[in-house]
């Protein structure tokens, strides 16, 4: 008669063990066994432990304290609610909406007053000179000339403007934007621009592909470019 | 849907038969017709163990009960969007385990650091802070304490997919066909997600087990 090798005879065991033991996890109640379940744990007591386990596991979990819900409960979600399904309408009408609303009526009326007159004398005196800005006179608030910047490499469509400062945090000199006259900045008709940052370690020249207008500073300090700093305006 | 829609027309309108025995989905059909009374009943019913629920897999009692409340709004809001293709303790269930889950992602992305987390000390052990308890206990007392913490400190080591499962069908007592619907799973592995979670609170637990 034929007869199955050892280790073959104990892999079958191991896999009737294991279904067993896969009966007994799925049970529904820890207690409670599958008929197949209770007659091979009367057998085996590896089977029998892993039962044993699994249902003191079971009721530890189960037996462990329910937590019940404030008695302010109903309350607040009542609050909740009420706040949830107001009518959307509302949620826009409140004071941070109005200052919103007010500063960007006023962004725009000073877009108007600069760009209107601009507009009108570029009509006249057709092409708006756009390679030249005028390096900032030395004066009682002025930073040192800057005779390099007066020729952008990035071509004669740029504006290049100045900022030159180094990081007060440091106990150095606080960070000065150096404005040209408004009347030499203009901006490309591609709408460039360049903005070059001078500080200890070199000139750095960064090509803009806008230019904002507004109440929030653009450039911020920011490791490791310390030299860029908030600028006092906006252009 | 139709006879369901009839029974809450029938709760609504004759008043025959009481709030209280009206079943989930009947219950539902009078919210979306905006009985508050209702809602009032499904909150009821579901305030505690959702509440219990989300506190297992949080470990964490106000935040439980904040997003408890928060998965009530969102049953009250998508009412007119509820389908009846599972019981209503699935789906409420389900939105409970998003919340949590989704909870347990935003802390793990913000590394919250909690006062009574392990914090190592200056010779370099790691401890827990566990600040007295003043009041005065019983030995019993003590002791449900310390096996209440166990399991609550076991339950919260699990990964949370393991965790949502296990909860759910030991702390709960959902069926493993009711799991699958709500963590939107196969049988199979929420059975072996059940498994592996109960292997590994075997580990930790082993001094109550």
């Amino acid at each position: 008669m034929f007869r199955l090798p050892s280790v073959t005879r104990g892999e079958s065991f191991m896999n009737g063990c294991e279904r067993i033991m896969s009966l007994i996890d799925q049970s529904h109640r820890p207690d409670v066994l599958p008929i197949e379940a209770e007659a091979h744990i009367d057998a085996c007591e590896s089977c029998r432990l892993f039962a044993n386990e699994r249902a003191a596991l079971r009721d530890l979990l189960a037996s462990s304290a329910r937590v019940t819900v404030p008695e302010n409960f109903d309350f607040v979600l009542k609050q909740k609610l009420a706040a949830s399904s107001s009518p959307a309408a509302a949620s826009w009408m409140t004071p941070a909406f109005y200052f919103r609303l007010a500063a960007s009526a006023a962004a725009v009326v000073i877009l108007a007053i600069i760009f209107v007159p601009r507009y009108f004398q570029a009509g006249k005196s057709g092409p708006v000179a756009i390679d030249r800005v005028e390096a900032p006179k030395p004066g009682a608030d002025q930073v040192t000339p800057l005779p390099d910047i007066v020729h952008s490499p990035i071509g004669p469509s740029v504006t290049p403007v100045v900022l030159n400062g180094r990081n007060s945090s440091r106990g150095q000199s606080r960070a000065r934007y150096t404005p040209p006259p408004p009347e030499e900045v203009y901006l490309g008709d591609d709408r460039t621009g360049t903005l070059l940052i001078r500080s200890d370690a070199g000139d750095v020249e960064l090509p803009m592909r806008t230019v904002s207008y507004g109440s929030q500073s653009p450039f911020y300090g920011a490791e490791p470019r310390q030299s860029v700093r908030a600028t006092p305006r906006t252009f | 849907m139709a006879a369901i829609t009839h029974q809450a027309q029938t709760i609504e309108l004759g008043g025959s038969r009481s709030i209280e025995s009206a079943n989930d989905h009947e219950l539902l059909v009078a919210i979306r017709d905006g009985d508050e009374s209702a809602f009032q009943e499904i909150v009821r019913r579901y305030r505690n163990p959702i509440t219990n629920f989300i506190y297992r897999m949080l470990d964490d009692y106000d935040r439980s009960v904040e997003l408890a409340q928060e998965t009530f709004i969102r049953v009250y809001t998508s009412a007119s969007r509820y389908q009846a293709n599972y019981s209503f303790s699935t789906y409420i269930y389900r939105i409970a385990t998003n919340l949590a889950i989704s909870e347990l992602r935003k802390r793990k992305r913000r590394k919250l650091v909690s006062l009574f987390s392990p914090y190592t000390n200056e010779d370099g052990e790691t401890l827990e802070m566990d600040p007295p308890d003043q009041t005065t206990l019983q030995d019993e007392a003590l002791i449900e304490d310390e096996r209440r913490k166990a399991v609550s400190r076991a339950i919260k080591s699990l990964p949370e997919k393991y965790r949502a499962a296990v909860v759910l069908r030991d702390v709960e007592g959902l069926s493993y066909d009711r799991i699958a619907e709500v963590m939107n799973l196969s049988e199979g592995t929420v059975k072996s997600r059940i498994n592996r979670a109960r292997n590994l609170l075997k580990e930790k637990l082993s001094a109550y087990v």
